[in-house]
């Protein structure tokens, strides 16, 4: 079981390298901890230098269980076409957007300390999360369908007779086995 | 009555209150900062003048004219009074309802511990008042009714104003919420009052503090962004956008207003919510 979390990737400030301004071509990959899926990637910025924008947005399965996301700054190697060195590393916890008094289908804008590999402080990154929140309709195909039951009153005046019951959802999940 | 003296153990007890900046079009969206010409300058330049520079034990006993929270009988209005009335007035045309929840924090309820936010009108159900002539008379009433207690907590009352407005999103409410601080003490909860604001960042609302008395308030600078670094929580969560001002009382110069200061960076912290959430207003 996961969330489809949609990450906007808008920008970073302040990027540095061995304690110089990065010069540019940097990107970010974005990953789930709990997960197993591939990390996606933003395209590279080339003009922003160490203050990118991307204001790209990716799409995460985040596992129920999961707590973290984590969101790594890259920078292309000018040596080679796919390398890359980390720039700052934020881990995200999934508890800022979800599991709080605000709706988790409302847009967030976070804002995040960046650390480097040798847990400096390296520039914020600025995202908007926004989790999808899935259709009922959609998940009761397949699987028991939890929707409300209308009751009916059993007893009235203050009857204390005792009513014995069995969930219709329990033979139905029963059927299923 | 005699709560007060008995049981009188210091230095501060604060002020906090809430208002909503109405529904987005009716206020401040609506007349488009016209507001400016007539509301964003000094009333009455009498209530203008700079609050002196109270070295003694500035919160000391209500009942004598050394305190900040002392009460005049010849209605001269104190430091609390003044900055309710100053700030509140402004505000208050902005509120569809005006009803405000307003809380106290720094003190000791009758027979209870330390409070750091209980609600100023002496109700353990609700904590609105009406008006701020209804904050007004729930400030002198409490001032019976509690004693003044240390130490300065924000991050309660900023939490629970945090509550009100993420509350309200959650209803699908269109409102912008003001939380104004009164305070004579210097913030003891620095670390937790940050990890308050940069989670309440992200909802419709801006935190108004004014300092009262002669503190140092060199410590409340920094909750106000503007002057350096993005605030950032103990976990490294950074506030996505700026939303405090803080203005002590006693800066004002003679000719620059106190609502003037507070005020200023209000329609830009309002703007840059509603902006970057693409909110229309409503006509």
């Amino acid at each position: 079981m996961s969330r489809t979390v949609e990450i906007t990737i808008l920008s970073a400030e302040n990027l540095q390298v061995n304690r110089k301004p990065v010069k540019g071509n940097t990107f970010v990959a974005v990953h789930s901890d709990a997960s197993s899926d591939a990390s996606p990637v933003t395209k590279v910025d080339s003009e922003g230098g160490s203050y990118p924008s991307w204001n790209e947005k990716v799409v995460v399965n985040v596992p129920l269980h999961a707590r973290f996301i984590t969101v790594e700054v890259k920078c292309k190697t000018s040596s080679s076409s796919t390398g890359s060195n980390s720039v700052g590393v934020a881990r995200i916890p999934v508890s800022d957007f979800i599991g709080g008094y605000v709706p988790e289908n409302q847009l967030h804008f976070l804002s995040y300390r960046l650390w480097d590999c040798n847990v400096r402080r390296n520039g914020v990154i600025n995202i908007s999360v926004r989790v999808k929140v899935p259709e009922r309709s959609s998940c009761t195909s397949n699987s028991v369908s939890f929707s409300a039951v209308t009751g009916v009153p059993v007893a009235v005046n203050g009857s204390t007779g005792v009513v014995t019951g069995i969930p219709a959802l329990w033979l139905n999940y029963q059927r299923n086995l | 009555m005699d709560l007060l003296v008995a049981n009188f153990v210091g230095l501060e007890a604060k002020l906090a209150g809430l208002t909503k900046v109405g529904q987005y079009v009716k206020t401040v969206l609506g007349p488009q900062f016209t507001l400016r010409n007539h509301l964003w300058v000094p009333q009455n330049s009498n209530l203008l003048r700079p609050f002196s520079d109270s070295t003694a034990a500035s919160n000391g006993n209500p009942r004598l004219p050394d305190s900040l929270h002392f009460i005049d009988p010849s209605g001269r209005p104190n430091a609390y009074q003044r900055a309710i009335v100053e700030v509140g007035e402004v505000l208050q045309f902005y509120d569809s309802d005006k009803r405000f929840p307003t809380w106290g924090f720094g003190a000791r309820p009758i027979d209870g511990p330390v409070s750091h936010c209980f609600n100023l009108n002496g109700s353990s159900h609700y904590c609105e008042v009406e008006g701020i002539q209804g904050i007004m008379m729930a400030y002198t009433s409490a001032l019976h009714n509690v004693s003044l207690a240390g130490p300065t907590l924000f991050g309660p009352v900023i939490s629970t104003a945090a509550l009100i407005a993420s509350q309200s999103v959650a209803n699908g409410g269109r409102k912008y919420f003001v939380l104004l601080i009164i305070t004579d003490g210097v913030v003891t909860d620095l670390q937790e009052t940050k990890d308050a604001i940069v989670k309440a960042s992200d909802l419709p609302l801006s935190i108004l503090i004014v300092g009262v008395g002669g503190a140092d308030f060199k410590e409340m600078e920094v909750l106000d962004a503007d002057k350096g670094e993005r605030l950032e929580s103990s976990y490294g969560r950074v506030a996505s956008r700026d939303i405090v001002q803080f203005v002590p009382f006693r800066e004002v110069q003679s000719g620059f207003s106190v609502v003037q200061a507070l005020l200023a960076e209000l329609p830009t912290q309002f703007l840059t919510y509603v902006r970057s959430r693409n909110i229309q207003p409503s006509l």
